[in-house]
């Protein structure tokens, strides 16, 4: 996939978990219930004990992390970057997959917000894995691409070298 | 044969080849190192955070005789004040004109969140809806309506000790038999664990021993009586096979009929008072 599209639709994808992390968060602190279609479902997980972690609402660290995820997919696209989106969204993946266990386990209800949120950041994870991982895959070739490859060599002669020889920007 | 210059260059291009393979290296390199980092970075948040997670379950049971359990004995006393228990589970006159059935679970936390007051927080932490305190001093206390508790099962056959069910939900009843069911179901609510905590014979010892007035004796002979079983067993049979399918679930009857079962917690004191109205309230 060309490497704009998937960044432009991990933006899209990331402003859509940042709702739904906003929505949980006023929902926790202002006591309502949230919208559901599956009776109390919602209300069971968000007023569980693993909607908090040491008092903090899970749903707020989600905004928090969802907030991070979009800064990193917004700051200028460097291998830096990509590494900061791969690293926010595998812990963000990772904590909504342990939650998920815990619905489906321990609690014993599915909040559909919740699992939307699930959903996104697995699928942010993977799109940000590709895109750290693709350009590695390909630099082992003959050829690389331009931008990440230039902004990731290590000293002035090699970066001009990488120009010089790949030419423009592949992306 | 090449010439000199020409020697020269392929000599250079070799080497220009070369340098750029150990730099195409030492990047690759540098990137492993890197995701590496971040990869142990993230390990070590998500382990952290799995392990508070974990470890901020179970609120400690309040023990009977604690000041924490004064104060709820108090305010359930001041709920209960004055309203007749009938049959061994019915709060309020058994001859109101409105009869209000909550099927609900001890141990589920939306029954504790419809049965809590605003003042007062689930074991998560979440303020209470304040609707079940409101139902019963607007229409039970007044006589307008009864509230029957029955039981079905939603929440404790999942937890640590689902054998705990049958006898969790027949101490309501058995502390019925003496007129003090709602007390039972009050401050079970009111002091309610966690979802999926171990919840035991002694728990439950607990919550009767916190009842004012129970012949506690009584109440633990009279909890292993299969008939109070049996109607654990039956009202969640006739939850199901009225196809509810959570807890609370809120059924109003009246002069007029029965209005559509409320499933889940009510959205609002409106959407009860409106189904009152509908059955003739």
């Amino acid at each position: 996939m060309n490497q704009v599209v998937l960044r432009r639709a991990m933006i899209v994808l990331s402003a859509i978990g940042l709702g739904v992390a906003t929505y949980l968060t006023y929902v926790h602190y202002s006591g309502i219930k949230p919208a559901c279609t599956a009776g109390e479902s919602c209300i069971k997980v968000q007023t569980s004990e693993w909607s908090r972690l040491d008092g903090v609402p899970v749903a707020l660290l989600g905004l928090i992390g969802y907030v991070g995820i979009l800064a990193s997919l917004l700051v200028p696209d460097r291998e830096e970057s990509r590494l900061a989106t791969l690293g926010l969204t595998l812990i963000g993946f990772s904590f909504s997959a342990y939650l998920t266990y815990r619905e489906l386990f321990s609690i014993h209800a599915i909040c559909e917000w919740c699992a939307s949120s699930a959903v996104i950041l697995t699928v942010l994870f993977v799109a940000a894995a590709f895109r750290y991982l693709a350009p590695a895959a390909a630099s082992g070739a003959a050829a690389t691409n331009g931008r990440v490859a230039e902004s990731a060599a290590p000293e002035p002669a090699a970066k001009k070298r990488a120009s010089a020889t790949l030419g423009a920007d592949g992306q | 044969m090449a010439s000199r210059a020409e020697q020269k260059a392929k000599a250079r291009a070799e080497r220009i080849a070369y340098e750029q393979k150990l730099a195409e290296e030492a990047r690759r390199k540098q990137r492993l190192a890197r995701l590496a980092g971040v990869v142990i970075a993230a390990a070590a948040v998500i382990v952290a955070a799995i392990v508070i997670s974990s470890s901020n379950s179970t609120t400690a049971a309040v023990k009977v005789g604690t000041k924490a359990s004064n104060t709820t004995v108090k305010r359930v006393s001041a709920l209960l004040a004055g309203i007749p228990e009938s049959g061994d589970n019915i709060l309020g006159k058994s001859s109101a004109p409105i009869q209000i059935t909550e099927f609900g679970d001890l141990e589920c936390s939306a029954c504790d969140y419809f049965a809590l007051p605003t003042t007062l927080n689930t074991s998560a932490g979440v303020a209470g809806s304040g609707l079940e305190n409101q139902l019963i001093s607007t229409y039970v206390k007044t006589g307008q309506a009864s509230l029957e508790y029955r039981s079905f099962e939603t929440a404790s056959g999942g937890a640590q000790n689902p054998a705990i069910w049958t006898p969790q939900q027949a101490g309501a009843l058995a502390a019925g038999l003496q007129g003090k069911a709602w007390y039972y179901i009050e401050l079970f609510y009111n002091e309610q664990l966690a979802e999926d905590s171990n919840y035991n014979q002694a728990y439950l010892d607990n919550i009767a021993k916190q009842i004012p007035g129970l012949n506690y004796s009584k109440w633990l002979s009279d909890i292993n009586n299969p008939n109070l079983a049996a109607q654990v067993t039956s009202d969640g049979n006739a939850a199901t096979s009225a196809g509810y399918r959570n807890t609370p679930t809120i059924v109003i009857k009246g002069p007029k009929g029965q209005a559509p079962a409320i499933s889940g917690v009510p959205s609002s004191w409106s959407q009860i008072q409106t189904a009152i109205k509908q059955v003739g309230g």
